[in-house]
């Protein structure tokens, strides 16, 4: 028995006991549910009211002007403004029926459910490629090294991104192109199989061919997690996304949700005025 | 509908790492609670002895807080009168001058040191930057003695001047280092900016860098001067002594700190007494000056 045997033993042994006072979750095609969730720094409205279902699997596009409080909204699905100390956030949001600002939910155990991928590719740059895509796992107690490796592997090969750096996995992250930043911090993102995959404006920094690999990426993504993404690219939206949901400023510069629709319907046939003015590109 | 990973096979990974990553976050929890009454306890490790110093410099010395006791000379006291208290206006003034011209010194040089050390490279600044580094941590005591062997050199009377020069040797590192880091603090996207629009170095620097970098700046100047009026050793040896108020920097004075030293060497309780009303001024005083200067750095947050 090699070594790697002992530590799968113990791994499955550790999972089989933990299974007991583990709840699998509800399988339930809503993943998280929005209820009138507002944010409001220091008291003013950045977002509010908005309400809408993400579906299990599919891709959900926050689409709208610059200020209608896409990211916003996108950072309060994993807690980010818990650290903003004059930020505040109301309503109601769960994943799989779990209230994630109740007591229920810890932030870490929220955070690796739900992962994020931010605008800028922010891989941290003392550590190797390695080290990145491990890093989830290490931050969350997970010990095991043929455990760790071969979702590093994985994840990589997920983000499209194993053939280019397979023979240099140690050397430092900040080595990489900007695309290659971006597919590592998705590696890294994907490493703790998270649920659901925020991203934010994932592909703004990055050239038409990146750009082009990493929504390849989020279609083959689907079938592990479902994604949230943050776009100012229409196009961009009408082919990646499932479902799209239209922000739009309010006049006291709060953002408000205009329409949630599939994404084939929101473009083809949107119910609201704006919707359409802003699709055909009439402002915004 | 689609079948979830979680009811597959390939779903038991998940699942593991979500166990892992609870009982993690379970026993990161009473990690956690435990920590923060550790940090709880630090920090009333470190407020207990400066409750107990301000309420001994308050109750000892609330009674001297009157207005001839800022005004008047120190008074002798004598067989006849043991009480006799004057006032430390000589003192007063003397650290008022001594502080005020060596804060006037030390604050160009500063700048201009910081300025050189965020715009120029090589061998030379980084010399400056170490010998700099090394003035900060230097016992102050050291600055005393000396321009106390200058004096001593060229036979020259101590004098409010030697106190300035000792002062603003302590204050300039300060300044310099402070200012420094307030300029690399400025992002260098702005500094792009300005360079991308034809700007010369000189113009980013006096148009762009500094203006950003000027509270924390201040904040640097004020926690020199702080530091600088408290400070005894520097200019006990250098700056002489002065029974009346001295504006005259050439001529010998009493500082704030140097009168403590006197009144504590006094025969007299009364005298001893006194330390405490000094103690207080002085105490007021720092506070003051530091929190001017940390109201410029939380208005550049």
């Amino acid at each position: 028995m090699s070594v790697s045997d002992v530590e799968r033993i113990e791994q499955v042994s550790s999972f089989v006991n933990g299974i007991r006072d583990f709840e699998p979750p509800q399988i339930d095609a809503t993943v998280m549910e929005l209820r009138q969730v507002s944010v409001s720094f220091s008291g003013r409205p950045a977002v509010r009211d908005i309400s809408f279902d993400v579906t299990r699997n599919r891709v959900t596009a926050l689409i709208g002007p610059s200020g209608s409080g896409k990211t916003t909204l996108l950072r309060a699905l994993n807690r980010l403004h818990d650290r903003t100390k004059t930020a505040q956030v109301t309503g109601t949001i769960t994943l799989d029926g779990v209230d994630i600002y109740g007591k229920a939910m810890a932030p870490g155990v929220l955070r690796s459910r739900v992962g994020m991928v931010f605008q800028r590719p922010n891989p941290f740059p003392a550590a190797s490629i390695f080290e990145n895509v491990a890093s989830g796992l290490t931050f969350n107690g997970v010990r095991g090294k043929s455990l760790i490796q071969d979702s590093v592997e994985e994840s990589l090969r997920a983000a499209a991104l194993w053939d280019s750096v397979k023979d240099r996995l140690k050397s430092p992250a900040s080595s990489l192109s900007g695309g290659e930043q971006q597919r590592l911090c998705i590696a890294r993102a994907l490493a703790i199989e998270p649920e659901v995959l925020l991203m934010d404006e994932p592909t703004s920094s990055l050239d038409p061919i990146a750009v082009g690999q990493i929504e390849e990426l989020m279609t083959s993504l689907k079938e592990l997690a479902t994604i949230i993404i943050v776009t100012h690219n229409m196009q961009q939206a009408s082919r990646i996304s499932d479902d799209c949901a239209f922000l739009l400023m309010a006049d006291d510069r709060a953002g408000e949700l205009i329409e949630f629709s599939p994404t084939a319907k929101l473009f083809s046939n949107p119910d609201d005025s704006r919707t359409v003015d802003y699709i055909s590109g009439r402002f915004g | 509908m689609k079948k979830s990973v979680e009811s597959t096979e390939e779903g038991w990974k998940r699942r593991y790492i979500q166990h892992v990553s609870a009982t993690t976050n379970r026993r990161r929890q009473s990690f956690s609670t435990v920590y923060l009454s550790l940090t709880i306890l630090a920090l009333i490790i470190a407020l207990v002895p400066l409750v107990l110093l301000l309420q001994t410099i308050i109750s000892n010395g609330y009674h001297f807080l009157t207005w001839s006791f800022l005004t008047k000379v120190p008074a002798e006291p004598t067989i006849t009168h043991l009480d006799a208290v004057g006032g430390i206006v000589n003192g007063l003034v003397g650290t008022i001058v001594v502080v005020g011209l060596a804060l006037t010194l030390s604050v160009p040089i500063g700048i201009g040191i910081s300025v050189a050390l965020c715009e120029l490279k090589g061998s030379v600044t980084e010399t400056l930057r170490t010998s700099l580094a090394v003035l900060l941590g230097l016992p102050s005591v050291l600055f005393g003695i000396f321009v106390a062997a200058f004096l001593l050199r060229f036979h020259a009377p101590s004098s409010g001047v030697a106190g300035i020069v000792a002062l603003s040797i302590l204050m300039v590192p300060v300044i310099a280092i402070s200012g420094e880091e307030a300029l690399r603090s400025v992002p260098k996207t702005y500094v792009e900016a300005a360079l991308a629009l034809g700007a010369a170095p000189s113009k980013v620097m006096s148009r762009v860098t500094m203006p950003m970098a000027l509270p924390r700046i201040i904040t640097g100047i004020f926690l020199a001067l702080a530091r600088a009026s408290g400070e005894t050793a520097p200019i006990l040896l250098v700056i002489g002594i002065s029974s009346t108020p001295q504006w005259n920097p050439f001529k010998q004075t009493t500082a704030l700190p140097t009168l403590v030293w006197q009144l504590l060497q006094g025969v007299f309780p009364s005298q001893r007494q006194e330390c405490w009303g000094v103690a207080i001024i002085l105490m007021a005083g720092v506070l003051t000056l530091n929190i001017i200067g940390r109201s410029f750095l939380a208005k550049s947050r």
